[in-house]
């Protein structure tokens, strides 16, 4: 016979052991992630302040070269659009794979800044070089919401990361998160009259406001890109 | 944190606890499986057969106990027509005319497996009581060695047997065999605790002055093997296993059949936890069944109901606007799975830990059991394996709830 007593306790003591174990694996992730966000804000500042810095210089030199510096700027902007995109992806993923409800609210906020200014900054390409081959897809959406809303919400992002894949150069795609206490996008919010979440706005003047078919957005797309020529 | 993690980490610490618990015992055992030995002086035993509408086999039951090396004259074999209508009572007769001093019938109204037994045991002039399901049949050294345990253990009171397949052909039946055979290493585990809480129908054999004494077979009961089990162990009886004593059995061969078989197992499982349910609060009074075999029973209810409640929670409120919103976009990708091993969580860790363990766990219970046949990865033994672990076992939560819903609503009783 064996010492059930004994074998019960043992079992327990391994238990907290293994299981203390997996909870420090998750934790120790959890930690790298949060570091590896941080870093990869500090990369995107240094990114944004070097693209502010070539638009300066551009604008300064629209006069002599045109067409050759508005090409340069607009593919740096889709090049730091992408890149911002990504990242931004990968804090939501990494939100999502979090153990524990972490404080990455800050992060959001510096990110969605910068989105922001992007955003911003993608308008002014526009102005300035009249005749841009790409729209401006921003997708406003809420940080906070119920699980049903977010698989919503999820679904208008598949479809137009998809969508992006598809389109390339052509879309500048700017998801921007509304709820994330920030003057700013609410100034912008009411500049274009957005009240309800998710919002896809296609460059500044067209809202779609729930899920439609894909090719429905792709028509919207087609037309607003042939606009722009 | 949310509920559904701390759920989520219950549920792993309950089975990573059993799992420890088990393999602990596996190591300080292993060396005992196969030491069993037969019985050397024969005693008398009557063997019971409940058979109702079990023409087609039970010709072949009363073959093999009578082919046994067990002397026939120190066996009484008492088969019960419980009420057949096909030609059960027959065939029967035909056996009990070439066998007049070994073979008795009682042939009852249907009235249920127990009733049978009951009223069997009532006219059993041995000292040992052997029960032998209709449709499974004996190797002919399972008397001698089950009867080497009361022999070699005194004080053991019940020793079942170790059941196998009669056939392995079907996919259903490969998976039921992996199954079978687990269920097997595991109650051999039990036994080194003192807690074998089933003596199963293919064949287990009890003292006589025992059974009589607690009162024989719960009439109430559907799994009357179970609550025997759990009444001999709450009253202080030891039950014992010999995986030498083999016994074939049949396994339903469809999966209508095997999804009732189920169900029926699961209702009679919930039946004796709610019968029991007291002995959660009266260690001395229970025993075992108070200190494991109650809280075992009920949290491997519990995990099963409570891992199928997150996954139709999850489904509900995000699989079903998934596919609603898919619809509409007519756009859909599948959800991702190498997320979750890219970045990996504590989750992940444990997704990963559990199922190496699990899979390990049925290994060494195949292996050990000498079932090495899965292990032919030309013969697709792991894929049945890894198939067994994942789907077949995930059914079990569902047959649980509909087990329990007949139950509750009145509809299984005898």
């Amino acid at each position: 016979m064996v010492n059930i007593i004994r074998t019960a306790i043992t079992s327990g003591i391994l238990t907290l052991i293994i299981f203390s174990a997996g909870i420090l694996f998750g934790v120790e992730m959890q930690k790298n992630r949060i570091n590896e966000i941080k870093n990869d804000y500090k990369e995107m500042q240094i990114s944004w302040n070097d693209i502010q810095l070539q638009s300066d210089i551009i604008q300064e030199n629209l006069k002599t070269n045109n067409e050759k510096f508005c090409e340069n700027m607009i593919n740096e902007n889709l090049r730091f659009g992408d890149d911002i995109y990504e990242r931004g992806k990968k804090i939501a993923t990494y939100e999502k794979r979090n153990d524990f409800e972490t404080n990455l609210y800050v992060e959001k906020r510096e990110y969605n800044l910068l989105r922001l200014q992007f955003w911003i900054n993608s308008i002014s390409i526009k102005e300035m070089c009249n005749n841009s081959d790409y729209i401006n897809v921003v997708y406003l959406y809420k940080d906070n919401v119920t699980t049903t809303k977010k698989v919503e919400q999820d679904k208008i992002s598949e479809l137009l990361f998809n969508i992006k894949q598809e389109y390339g150069k052509n879309i500048m795609l700017i998801p921007l998160a509304t709820d994330l206490n920030l003057t700013s996008v609410n100034a912008m919010m009411n500049k274009y009259n957005i009240t309800e979440f998710p919002t896809i706005l296609f460059n500044e003047n067209i809202t779609i406001s729930k899920v439609i078919p894909k090719n429905e957005i792709e028509e919207i797309i087609n037309e607003q890109l042939l606009a722009s020529h | 944190m949310g509920i559904l993690p701390l759920m989520f980490y219950f549920f792993i610490i309950c089975t990573l606890y059993f799992t420890i618990f088990f393999s602990l015992i596996y190591v300080e055992t292993f060396d005992l499986f196969f030491k069993d030995k037969p019985a050397k002086k024969e005693k008398g035993i009557s063997i019971l057969i409940p058979a109702y509408n079990e023409g087609r086999n039970v010709e072949e039951s009363i073959k093999s106990i009578l082919a046994s090396n067990y002397s026939k004259n120190k066996i009484e074999i008492i088969a019960i027509n419980d009420g057949s209508t096909d030609n059960t009572l027959k065939i029967l007769k035909k056996w009990q005319k070439k066998y007049p001093k070994i073979i008795k019938i009682i042939n009852q109204k249907n009235q249920g497996k127990a009733v049978a037994l009951n009223n069997a045991l009532k006219i059993a002039k041995n000292e040992f009581i052997g029960v032998v399901d209709a449709d499974s049949y004996l190797d002919k050294n399972a008397l001698k060695m089950i009867m080497g345990v009361f022999e070699n253990y005194p004080n053991t009171d019940a020793v079942t047997s170790n059941i196998q397949l009669k056939k392995r052909n079907t996919f259903l039946e490969k998976m039921q065999d992996v199954e079978y055979t687990s269920i097997l290493w595991v109650r051999k585990l039990l036994e080194f605790i003192g807690a074998i809480y089933v003596t199963p129908g293919p064949l287990s054999v009890y003292k006589a002055s025992v059974l009589k004494k607690i009162g024989g077979f719960d009439e109430k009961n559907i799994t009357e093997d179970i609550e025997i089990g759990w009444r001999l162990l709450s009253k202080g009886y030891n039950v014992r296993i010999s995986l030498k004593a083999i016994v074939y059995t049949s396994a339903p061969k469809n999966f209508k059949k095997w999804w009732k078989q189920r169900v029926r197992w699961s209702a009679g499982g919930y039946q004796t936890l709610l019968k029991y349910k007291k002995s959660l609060f009266k260690q001395k009074e229970y025993g075992i069944v108070s200190k494991f075999v109650f809280p075992f029973f009920a949290l491997s209810f519990f995990t099963s109901l409570l891992g199928f409640a997150i996954v139709i929670y999850r489904f509900i409120i995000e699989g079903i606007p998934r596919i609603y919103y898919s619809i509409i976009a007519r756009f859909a990708q599948p959800p991702s799975v190498i997320e979750y091993v890219e970045i990996p969580n504590s989750f992940t860790f444990f997704g990963i830990l559990l199922f190496i363990a699990s899979i390990i766990y049925t290994t060494i219970s195949l292996l050990s059991l000498k079932n090495k046949k899965y292990f032919n990865l030309h013969k697709g033994g792991v894929f049945i394996l890894l198939i067994t672990l994942t789907f077949y076992l995930a059914l079990f939560p569902i047959i649980l709830i509909q087990g329990i819903i007949r139950v509750n609503k009145g509809e299984w009783k005898w």
